[in-house]
C-alpha cells in the first residue's frame, strides 16, 4: 500500500475543501435517510414472549427497564454452540458502560438477545468479561419472528425483509445455501406505549404495548 | 463522524433526541412520527 503523496499546505487544503463537499453531502443523506427510518410506522407486538434472564424469565417489556425504548441485539448464538459468533463479539466488544450511560440518558435501554440456553450466554458472557444485559430467547419463536433464526421446519424463512423466493428472483439465494437452523445478525428498535402517545410506563403497567419501530439488518 | 450512541439512537423512533440534531434545512422534523395503532 502506498502513502499519499506530499504537497503544499495550499494544495493540501485545496482538495481537503474539496472531499469536504463530498462529506457534507453524505452527512445530509443519511441524516434524511435516518429520519425516513424514524418515520417508518410500528408494528405492535402481542407475543407474549418470554426470555431468561440472570433474574430469571422475563417479558420483552422487562427487558426495558422501565425506560421508554429499547433496542435488541440479536447476537448470533446457537445452542449447539459453545462461544458467540465472533464477529457479534467484535461489535459486543465495544458495548461500554459509557455508551449505555448515554442510551439511558435518552430513555433507552439496550440488551442482547441469543437462542443459546442461558448458562451458555453466562459462561462466554463471564469469560468475555462483559457486563452488559443479555438474555436468552431458547425455546421461544422471538429469533423467528424477527428473521434472525432461519429455519424452515419452524417458519418461512426471510433474509432483510425478503423471502427465499425473493432472493432467488434477486440472484441472492445464497443467503439459505447452509445448514439450517442458522444465526444471523440483526438490530430490532422497541418503543413503550400506553396509549397511542409516546407515554413513558413502568413496566407492571397495565395493558402496556410493545411495538416494534425500525428494525435492521444487514444488507 | 458517526459513532457511539449516534449510531443506535439513529435507529431508533425518537432518534438522537437533541435539539440540534437536525439542523434546519437538512431534513424533516424527528418527531414528525407518532405512534398511533388507529389505523
Amino acid at each position: 500500500m502506498s502513502l499519499p503523496k506530499v504537497t503544499s499546505p495550499e494544495k493540501w487544503r485545496s482538495a481537503r475543501i474539496e472531499l469536504l463537499a463530498e462529506e457534507k453531502e453524505m452527512t445530509r443523506a443519511r441524516d434524511a435517510l435516518s429520519t425516513k427510518r424514524r418515520e417508518l410506522p410500528m408494528v405492535e407486538i402481542d407475543e407474549d414472549y418470554v426470555f431468561e434472564g440472570p433474574g430469571g424469565n422475563a417479558s420483552l417489556l422487562d427487558l426495558f427497564e422501565g425506560r421508554l425504548q429499547l433496542i435488541v441485539g440479536h447476537f448470533m448464538f446457537d445452542p449447539s454452540w459453545d462461544d458467540g459468533c465472533s464477529s457479534c463479539s467484535a461489535g459486543a466488544d465495544e458495548v461500554s458502560d459509557g455508551l449505555l450511560e448515554h442510551l439511558h440518558a435518552r430513555d433507552t435501554s439496550f440488551t442482547y438477545v441469543s437462542r443459546a440456553p442461558l448458562a451458555k450466554i453466562e459462561d462466554y458472557k463471564a469469560r468475555k468479561g462483559w457486563t452488559f444485559s443479555w438474555y436468552s430467547s431458547y425455546g421461544s419463536d422471538f429469533n423467528y419472528d424477527f428473521h434472525v433464526t432461519m429455519d424452515e421446519s419452524v417458519a418461512p424463512i426471510e433474509y432483510n425483509y425478503r423471502t427465499a423466493e425473493d432472493h432467488k428472483r434477486a440472484g441472492t439465494a445464497y443467503y439459505f445455501a447452509g445448514e439450517q437452523p442458522s444465526e444471523q445478525p440483526g438490530t430490532s428498535c422497541f418503543c413503550a406505549t400506553a396509549s397511542t402517545s409516546f407515554t413513558p410506563i413502568p413496566p407492571t403497567a397495565a395493558a402496556p404495548r410493545c411495538s416494534a419501530a425500525p428494525t435492521t439488518g444487514w444488507t | 463522524m458517526l459513532g457511539g450512541s449516534y449510531y443506535w439512537l439513529d435507529l431508533t423512533a425518537l432518534g438522537r433526541q437533541e435539539e440540534w440534531e437536525e439542523p434546519e434545512g437538512r431534513a424533516d422534523s424527528a418527531r414528525a412520527a407518532h405512534p398511533d395503532f388507529a389505523d
